[in-house]
């Protein structure tokens, strides 16, 4: 075997090695990430309805006590407003009662006056 | 019960250990052939030949199959010895036949250690690029309602 030979040969056995074992230790590392890029979006994809769900249900608890609170107010409301028609009917009675007497009941309030010309 | 030993093998091997321990079986069995069987002057492999006889050399294949067919059920990661152990006899196997050629012993060498190089460094090669991972099943569709 001649030098050149021998040489040749050291090179190919270099090249083989070197760079066979260079691409394998390289290939196992980045397979071992996407790897883990995989099973991490896997599990990603596998808890995110849950989280979903969670966020959902804190909407629809803060959906119905908002619910729940309007009701109410709106009976307040109503009962007010009853009130407040049964007022003005009896202030109503005892003004046309003092007309009745002779006598002129004091003016009323700006709001009330208000009310009455705009209706609002 | 077999379904459950093959069932319970291909979870712990994975894609990656499944190929690791084909090829570290057929590695063994390749050097455990050199001893149980002795070749009588194989042409073209002078260079190992003359250091020492190919029934010392078979065991160069029986230790990386071993190492490989035991990295096949490493993690992801670890296993590249196995890989890199997988490469080596087939390389010097190559690399043989390479030297017959340029000496001149054996012309169809050239193509010999092509096919070394291809058909079991090249695969192992690409075997090692393999990631690990399994897909998971598609989410049923709705069905369409058959009631009116």
């Amino acid at each position: 075997m001649s030098v050149t030979e021998i040489v040749t040969l050291i090179t190919a056995a270099l090249g083989v090695f070197g760079g066979g074992g260079f691409f394998v230790a390289r290939a196992t590392v980045r397979a071992a990430r996407v790897t883990t890029a995989a099973q991490e979006a896997i599990a990603r994809i596998q808890t995110e309805p849950q989280a979903e769900a969670q966020r959902f249900a804190v909407l629809q608890a803060t959906v119905n006590r908002l619910d729940e609170d309007n009701g109410q107010l709106r009976g307040r409301v109503s009962r007010v407003e009853s009130v407040l028609r049964a007022f003005a009917w009896t202030t109503d009675r005892w003004a046309g009662q003092m007309h009745r007497a002779g006598i002129e009941p004091e003016p009323v309030h700006p709001l009330v006056d208000e009310y009455n010309r705009a209706g609002v | 019960m077999r379904t459950a030993a093959a069932r319970w093998l291909r979870l712990h091997l994975g894609r990656r250990g499944q190929i690791l321990l084909i090829l570290g079986i057929g590695k063994i069995c390749w050097g455990v052939g050199f001893i149980v069987t002795p070749q009588q002057d194989p042409a073209g492999l002078d260079l190992l030949t003359d250091r020492c006889s190919l029934a010392s050399w078979a065991w160069l294949w029986i230790v990386a199959g071993a190492v490989t067919a035991t990295s096949a059920f490493l993690r992801i990661g670890r296993d590249g010895w196995g890989f890199m152990a997988a490469i080596v006899p087939p390389s010097v196997w190559a690399i043989a036949y390479f030297s017959a050629v340029l000496t001149g012993e054996y012309a169809r060498g050239a193509f010999v250690a092509l096919w070394y190089l291809t058909s079991h460094v090249g695969v192992i090669m690409w075997a090692s690029t393999v990631p690990e991972y399994s897909v998971p099943p598609l989410p049923r569709r709705a069905r369409k309602g058959k009631a009116p």
